[in-house]
């Protein structure tokens, strides 16, 4: 898959480098990441898990049954969690440049809490 | 299974059968986590979800690498028609006397503002000879613009032009004719340059000379608008077998494109034959001319969709 990851992508992934979850759960997981900025729904979930699957970037892990009702839990296969790392690292590293640049025009809110510019 | 259940999987059907099979009861089950205490039909949010999904799904099916080779094939089939029917008017209409009881002036040798578009896509084809990739398609794009302004241009000078239905379907094929190859085929560049060339030859000494005609009036242009939509119809029907045994779909994407612009070459023929000769020109016609060709393309979309489909299956098995 390239990079630079969408924004739904990246936090399926970083949900999953925790523990392997199953839809449901990567809906709410994904919406805590983001402070519920990102709520994804169904359609747009199974959309992304067919392509980071084919991509090789999650695997099934397992699957249950629970009331009747199918449960497949997902896991980041190496793959995934290099890819996860790459787009961190380049996060970061825009993150970082961009902190730099707001510093020198004098604002310091990229600062952290009780530091100094 | 609830009623709640049942009603998710029927709104699931708007999946493939085969992605239903894989990952529809997992997916129902997200549904009904997902849906708050009480509910008892699927959310309007959630129909929308599952049709944009759908969407999604089978249209990623579909290569973009092979619209794009279909929308190669369907320019050239479209250069050719353009330049053609370029050199059929440029010879046998704008060489022509216009009949006397005309009270627009003659544009020097030709009788019309269409005689510059024409010369311009008969040039085009030639000059496929020796450009290719951007400085062709301006070239292409030089020669769409000029037939576009020809349509206003009798309102600023005392000069005739063609009718709509002679001037829209090139435009649709001046438009196709866009999305040219930067890599054309040695083949296609000489191949439509002799045509256009021997089309020219054969309309020049076919022409009645002695007698006096225009776009409207004693030839029927309806009949060589009716001709051409026929031959690039045909022309395209051809592409698309021929590379269906090929195992590529991408001629089924040429002749989706090259359906509008056929259809608007047959309307004004149609018309004919159903005895309503404005029919071309009117908004009934139009409208006839925009559901047809929806319908075409959807009906064709959904076999280059299943097919695209089939093929990801046969590669995940």
């Amino acid at each position: 898959m390239s990079t630079p990851l969408r924004e739904p992508t990246f936090l399926i992934l970083t949900a999953l480098a925790r523990e392997p979850l199953h839809g449901y759960g990567l809906i709410n997981e994904v919406a805590a990441l983001s402070d519920g900025r990102v709520t994804l729904r169904p359609g747009t979930l199974y959309g992304a898990l067919d392509r980071l699957t084919e991509d090789g970037l999650i695997a099934v892990d397992r699957e249950e049954v629970v009331d009747g009702r199918l449960r497949r839990y997902y896991r980041l296969t190496e793959e995934g969690a290099g890819t996860l790392t790459a787009e961190t690292d380049r996060l970061r590293s825009n993150v970082e440049a961009a902190g730099v640049r707001l510093r020198e025009r004098g604002l310091g809110f990229l600062r952290p809490e009780g530091g100094s510019a | 299974m609830n009623e709640l259940e049942r009603r998710y999987r029927a709104v699931l059907r708007a999946y493939p059968h085969s992605w239903r099979a894989e990952r529809g009861d997992e997916m129902v089950a997200t549904y009904l986590d997902a849906a708050p205490a009480g509910r008892t039909v699927p959310s309007i949010m959630d129909i929308a979800d599952v049709v944009r999904g759908s969407l999604r799904h089978r249209l990623a099916a579909t290569d973009a690498g092979l619209a794009v080779r279909g929308s190669r094939i369907a320019a050239e089939l479209a250069l050719f028609g353009a330049a053609a029917l370029a050199a059929v008017w440029f010879c046998v209409i704008e060489l022509a006397a216009m009949p006397d009881d005309y009270i627009l002036d003659e544009l020097g040798p030709v009788q019309s503002l269409g005689a510059l578009a024409w010369a311009s896509w008969i040039a085009v084809a030639l000059a496929g000879t020796v450009l290719k990739g951007r400085p062709m398609r301006i070239a292409v794009g030089i020669a769409l613009g000029l037939t576009a302004l020809t349509i206003p241009a009798p309102a600023v000078v005392p000069f005739f032009r063609p009718s709509l239905t002679v001037l829209v379907p090139q435009l649709a094929l001046g438009a196709v004719a866009l999305f040219l190859s930067p890599r054309r085929r040695l083949r296609a560049r000489y191949g439509i340059a002799v045509a256009v060339l021997a089309i020219a030859a054969i309309a020049l000494s076919a022409r009645p000379w002695e007698d006096a005609l225009t776009y409207r009036l004693g030839f029927g242009d309806d009949y060589v608008l009716g001709a051409a939509g026929v031959l690039l119809g045909t022309g395209a029907v051809a592409v698309a077998v021929a590379r269906a045994f090929r195992r590529s779909a991408d001629g089924l994407w040429a002749l989706l494109i090259v359906l509008t612009p056929v259809m608007l070459l047959l309307m004004p023929l149609i018309g004919r034959v159903l005895d309503a000769p404005g029919l071309a020109e009117s908004w009934i016609g139009v409208l006839i001319i925009a559901v047809a060709a929806a319908v075409a393309t959807v009906s064709l979309l959904s076999v280059v969709v299943r097919l695209g489909l089939r093929r990801r299956e046969r590669a995940r098995a």
